[in-house]
């Protein structure tokens, strides 16, 4: 399927899950509105954009800069199991799929978002969604893409709480902060602080190891005490993507490249009725940073992290890479634990592999 | 880079599941299966139904993965 593409697996049958499929490329919403776009990616017109034969390197041109900006983003099921919530990217707005009958999809709502935080320099744009005790979250960044000054506030991250019966009713900021703060190593020389989204391949990025970390608000789960946890993905490891060729037009070459992905899970406290960002004296951080080449003045404070153990350590006493999170986690109930989507989760000689690790 | 189409895209495990998989060899039970890129090629946005125990998963809009070096 293309950019609108939602699967299902039915996995009543864990041995043998039930595969099912809709399209939400053009649909007309049930409520209203323009038809659903998510966009497209270029796939034809020469090597290009072409992507050739299976594991073959390719130039996907088109796509580079359509990451974070096309298609969907997160989705989400409702706290009463009936409805699908999808993040579109492209038009910026959320769509709702009833999901209640035995007919999928079910009716489609779509909801284009308006008076959305202002940005300087750059978009706010959306991603990760969580429905949690009656309310609908959803996770955006100014993406400082329009020229925005690094290590700035012109990259912030914003949690915007709505009430999902009234979607056009607004939101409220329940959380934000800047995105300009100190991070540890994406591993060798490559620092892993955030960085304006964009739009070009950098010719100085040549030969593998690929880093520019761009943040994409990829998750938002609660915890039993209703803390906040937030998990960013790296846009631009997506862009690179993994041993492909250099986004140049027409290139001829063999190099290939290799993104190194540097997200971040990230915790906010539910103070007073408030959600107050880690590091304050009301959510402290946790970070004893007991590896060589770990710190404890990085985080949203610049105070250490209170989730430290999104690493890989290949000799068990110094950092191989560190903001390993791939944007997505989940509360493991009954622990006081969390899940974290990450890359070389298990050292040593864990190298170019992805698993989960518990924080 | 395409993805291998024989390769997972759509796994399931248990929640205290610890270490690296028999499969790749260790001694952790081997994720389920739910599908593979063949089916549903690269995906993000994942989300599941409990009631009805359906999982959903989003297209991505380019056929990348993410590793590292």
């Amino acid at each position: 399927m293309n950019e609108g593409g939602v699967y299902v697996a039915n996995i009543t049958n864990p041995a043998s899950p039930v595969l099912t499929s809709f399209n939400l490329q053009g649909v007309i919403p049930t409520n209203g509105g323009p038809a659903i776009d998510l966009g497209t990616v270029q796939r034809t017109g020469g090597p290009n954009y072409e992507l050739g034969a299976t594991n073959a390197p390719n130039i996907d041109f088109d796509a580079f800069d359509k990451v974070g900006k096309t298609s969907f983003g997160d989705a989400e099921i409702s706290e009463d199991g009936k409805t699908l919530w999808i993040a579109n990217l492209f038009q910026t707005a959320l769509i709702s799929v009833d999901v209640s009958g035995a007919t999928l999809p079910g009716a489609v709502n779509q909801y284009i978002l308006t008076g959305l935080p202002s940005c300087t320099n750059g978009v706010f744009r959306i991603f990760g969604i969580k429905s949690y005790k009656g309310a609908l979250y959803v996770g955006g960044v100014c993406t400082g893409e329009n020229g925005g000054v690094l290590f700035s506030t012109d990259q912030t991250a914003f949690v915007l709480k709505y009430d999902p019966t009234n979607i056009a009713g607004g939101y409220t900021i329940a959380l934000t902060f800047p995105l300009n703060y100190t991070r540890e190593s994406v591993g060798g020389n490559g620092g892993a602080r955030w960085k304006p989204w964009s739009s070009v391949w950098n010719p100085n990025f040549l030969f593998q190891n690929f880093k520019y970390p761009e943040p994409i608000l990829a998750n938002i789960e609660f915890a039993p005490n209703d803390d906040m946890i937030l998990t960013f993905q790296d846009r631009h490891a997506h862009m690179v993507g993994y041993r492909n060729y250099p986004r140049i037009l027409d290139y001829t070459g063999t190099d290939l490249e290799e993104g190194l992905a540097a997200g971040d899970i990230v915790k906010a406290c539910y103070v007073s009725g408030s959600y107050v960002i880690e590091g304050d004296a009301t959510c402290p951080t946790n970070d004893p940073a007991p590896l060589a080449g770990q710190s404890n003045v990085d985080g949203p404070s610049n105070t250490g992290e209170f989730f430290w153990g999104d690493y890989f350590t290949n000799d068990g006493t110094s950092v191989g890479h560190e903001e390993v999170s791939l944007g997505s986690a989940i509360v493991y109930p009954g622990t006081d634990q969390v899940i974290n989507v990450t890359y070389d989760p298990i050292g040593p000689n864990g190298f170019q592999t992805q698993g989960s690790t518990k924080i | 880079m395409s993805s291998a189409n024989a390769s997972n895209a759509g796994i399931q495990f248990d929640y205290a599941n610890v270490g690296i998989p028999i499969a790749l060899g260790g001694s952790a039970p081997n994720p389920d299966l739910v599908a593979r890129f063949s089916q549903i090629g690269s995906v993000w946005g994942n989300t599941y139904q409990r009631s009805q125990k359906e999982y959903f998963t989003l297209r991505l809009p380019s056929d990348i993965q993410v590793l590292d070096l």
